[in-house]
Order: structure tokens, then C-alpha cells, then sequence
């Protein structure tokens, strides 16, 4: 499959579909589950990413058109580690997580998404594939950009944060 | 044909936020997407526990029972319905401990079914107690300030032991990696055992290093009992792979032929 990935381009753009829609989804599980937690700021801010990796997943959709994609398994993508590189790790994310943490993850996986397409734009020898490999990677680039400066703002406007727990899951037995 | 997240019910998880059901939860969708898995076909069967509570967030039909009871509804469900894919689910409290006997003659009597095992080794629902896979010197919880100072169970053995015909350990930050497995597990004829590493970031944040520790292993598809557990009793915990692998004759002999069972004529007086 990593072959396909690089030479057909009804296969990378099953993998960029893919790789807008998971990034799309877990966004959204973390929003809802933090919303039921009580942290309405961090979910509103996680719809707010989400709502940009929707966009793009629409974009990508849309150029879909005309080809047929293969249906793969989850487990038939090529991705670079387990799981699609636009989506963070479970274990990344916890119930004390903070605005700051969460623009870093997500940051961190923007960079991984941009370094995933500039791979295949130098694998492939199909120009229609390095066209789009190297548009979706300066369009991840921009998200990159994009958070960057958010990053600076939620930094510029906290006084050193204090991450003591007032209610610890632990309680007395 | 439906996509994996059309198998997802709607209901929102209230799960902790960086939980390791939530890759489960993803990895079923997953596996039924790539089975084309018709949702009215497929039970999820649980105990009680924080993990117990996925049927209700699967588009199939669910049934959240008992504590530790899970293995009995899916026997019976299994035996009556043996059309049906039946999955039981579970934690390692509810499955090793409360249910920990129903457990192993699950695996003895080699039903036609699947029995994940969501394992963050601690009690989570109740607030973080040691459970059968908690380590030895694991001191979180003031019920056990010293650790429970107990051998865990090692779950993978036990079911070989017990006469599991599909054993298997999956990793919840691997979603894709669980859903072959659990697809595997669901083609397998006969009691399929997972055990998925599923983190509890909140009560054991130091799982949150099970993405760096948990690695995966080439003992794939074993089918001699005796190299399998030769291996499982060497290995650290932390192997993701298909241990074992060896069909036999399932349970009840009448479902071999694929045919329901008439519980009316069993039953009659």
C-alpha cells in the first residue's frame, strides 16, 4: 500500500480524505467530552480547530470528484506511524488539560500532517500527486502559522498558570 | 455499506478526557465498517465498569448487565441466537475479579463469541482501587498505601490455560492495529480473547508511557499451546500481537452446523 500511496492518485487522496476526516472527528469526541466535563472555554476552542480541519475535508472532498477511491481498512493506510498523523494521541490529553497544552498538540500534529505531504510531494513521480501533496502541505503550513500566533496570544495573556488540582480524582476512602 | 463513525450511536462518552475506551469505541466502529457489519446483527454485551458503558455509544444492539456478568448474557445469547455477532466487553475488574470464574469457562467451553477485556490494571468508576492487573507496587490508591502487594493476573495466560482458541493483546492508542485484531477475532469460530491496554490518564496518568512502552510482537498466530505459553510467561505485558490461535470445536455442538437452537423442544416438560 505505501507504493500506491506515492503512484496513485486515487489512493493518496483516500489517505488525504481520510487524514482531514479522523483529524475532523477526534477533534470533535475531545470537544464533546470536555463540554461534559465543564470545560465550555477548551471545547469551544477544540470546535474552533475542528471546524478548520472540516473545511479542509471538504476541499479535499470536492477534488475527489471523478475518481473512484478505494475502500480500504483502517488498517490498509500507509501512514507514517499507527494512526493518521493529523490526529493526536489519546494518551497526549487528560481531564486538567489547558489552552496552551491543547494549541500545542494540535500544532504538534499540524507539523506532522505538513511533514506527511511533503514526503509523498518528494516519493512520488506522479506530477498530479506532488501538485496536491505540495498544496495540502502549505495548506497545513498555514494552520501551522495560524496556531503559532494563537499560541502567542494564550501565552501573552496568563500570568504563570497553576496546575494544582482543587478537586483531585482521588478521593478519601 | 456504512463508515466506521456511522456505527457510532450518537450518545455522547463520559468518559475522562485522554481515556483509552475512546480507541476502543473507534476501534469496534472501525473493524464493523471493514466487516460491513449490518448493525442489527451485532450485540455488545458488558458488565459495569467505566468500559461497561460502550454499548450504549455503538449503533448496534447493547446490553449493559451485571457486574461481571457479561460472559453469562453473551453465553446465552450466543447459544440462543447463534446468528448474531455477539461481543462481550468489559474491564479487568469486571472480567478477571467479579467475573473472573465465568471468565475462564468461557474460555473452556469455546463459544462462538468475542470477549474484549478494556484493561487500565484499576478500578476506575469506583474512583481508582487496585483491581487483578493492578502491579504489585502500584501505591495510588489509600485503600492499598503500600500497593496491593499482590502477583497480577497475567490475562493472556490464564485464557490459554483455560482453553482460549484466539488469544490476543491489543493497544487503545492504536485503534487501527485493534481493529484487525478485532475483525480477526470476529471471523475466528470459536471464544476470542482480547485484552486491549486501554490507559486511565486520570487514576494511573503513568499509562499515558504506554505509548512509548507497548511494542509490537512477531509471535503472531501461534498455534501450539505449549510455544504460547512459553511466551506469555516471559513476556513483559506490554507485547500488542496475535498470541494464539488454534481452532477446535465449538460450543454448543449444534451451532457447528450453523443451525439456531430450538429451545422450545430443550425445554419442553
Amino acid at each position: 500500500m505505501s507504493e500506491a500511496l506515492y503512484q496513485d492518485e486515487a489512493v493518496f487522496l483516500a489517505h488525504s480524505v481520510a487524514l482531514e476526516q479522523e483529524a475532523t472527528e477526534r477533534l470533535y469526541e475531545l470537544a464533546d467530552t470536555l463540554e461534559i466535563h465543564n470545560n465550555r472555554s477548551l471545547s469551544s476552542l477544540l470546535r474552533e480547530l475542528a471546524a478548520y480541519s472540516e473545511q479542509h475535508a471538504r476541499q479535499v472532498a470536492g477534488l475527489c470528484q471523478g475518481h473512484s477511491l478505494p475502500g480500504l481498512r483502517a488498517w490498509e493506510y500507509a501512514w507514517p506511524q499507527d494512526e493518521s498523523p493529523e490526529v493526536f494521541h489519546y494518551s497526549q490529553v487528560h481531564y486538567l488539560l489547558q489552552a496552551e497544552q491543547a494549541l500545542q498538540v494540535a500544532l504538534e500534529v499540524e507539523q506532522n500532517a505538513a511533514a506527511f505531504y511533503r514526503d509523498v510531494a518528494a516519493r512520488t513521480h506522479n506530477p498530479q500527486i506532488q501538485r496536491w501533496a505540495l498544496q495540502f502541505a502549505g495548506e497545513e503550513e498555514e494552520h501551522v502559522r495560524k496556531l503559532q500566533a494563537r499560541l502567542l496570544q494564550v501565552n501573552a495573556g496568563q500570568s504563570p498558570r497553576d496546575h494544582t488540582d482543587f478537586d483531585p480524582p482521588q478521593i478519601p476512602e | 455499506m456504512l463508515k466506521a463513525k456511522e456505527y457510532k450511536s450518537g450518545i455522547k462518552p463520559i468518559w475522562c478526557p485522554g481515556c483509552g475506551h475512546f480507541g476502543v469505541l473507534n476501534a469496534i466502529t472501525k473493524a464493523f465498517a471493514a466487516l460491513e457489519q449490518a448493525p442489527e446483527n451485532a450485540v455488545l454485551v458488558s458488565g459495569i465498569g467505566c468500559s461497561s458503558r460502550l454499548p450504549a455509544y455503538v449503533n448496534s444492539y447493547g446490553f449493559h448487565g451485571v457486574h461481571g456478568r457479561a460472559l453469562p448474557v453473551a453465553t446465552g445469547l450466543k447459544v440462543a441466537r447463534p446468528e448474531l455477532n455477539v461481543i462481550a466487553v468489559g474491564g479487568d475488574g469486571d472480567g478477571f475479579s467479579i467475573g473472573g470464574n465465568h471468565f475462564l469457562h468461557a474460555c473452556r467451553r469455546n463459544v462462538d463469541l468475542v470477549y474484549l477485556v478494556m484493561d487500565n490494571e484499576v478500578y476506575g468508576m469506583t474512583k481508582g482501587q487496585a483491581s487483578p492487573t493492578t502491579p504489585a507496587h502500584w501505591d495510588h490508591s489509600k485503600l492499598t498505601p503500600h500497593g496491593p502487594q499482590l502477583r497480577p493476573f497475567q490475562p493472556c495466560a490464564l485464557a490459554l490455560a483455560a482453553g482460549a482458541s484466539f488469544i490476543a493483546r491489543g493497544y487503545a492508542g492504536d485503534p487501527n492495529g485493534l481493529a484487525q485484531m478485532i475483525f480477526e477475532a470476529v471471523r475466528h469460530p470459536g471464544f476470542a480473547f482480547i485484552q486491549v491496554l486501554s490507559q486511565c490518564v486520570t487514576f494511573c496518568p503513568e499509562q499515558a508511557r504506554w505509548k512509548q512502552q507497548v511494542h509490537e510482537e512477531d509471535h503472531n498466530d501461534c498455534c501450539d499451546p505449549v510455544a504460547a505459553a512459553r511466551f506469555l510467561h516471559g513476556e513483559d505485558g506490554l507485547a500488542k500481537g496475535n498470541f494464539y490461535r488454534n481452532p477446535r470445536p465449538v460450543w454448543p455442538p449444534s451451532a457447528q452446523a450453523g443451525g439456531a437452537v430450538d429451545l422450545r423442544s430443550e425445554f419442553a416438560l
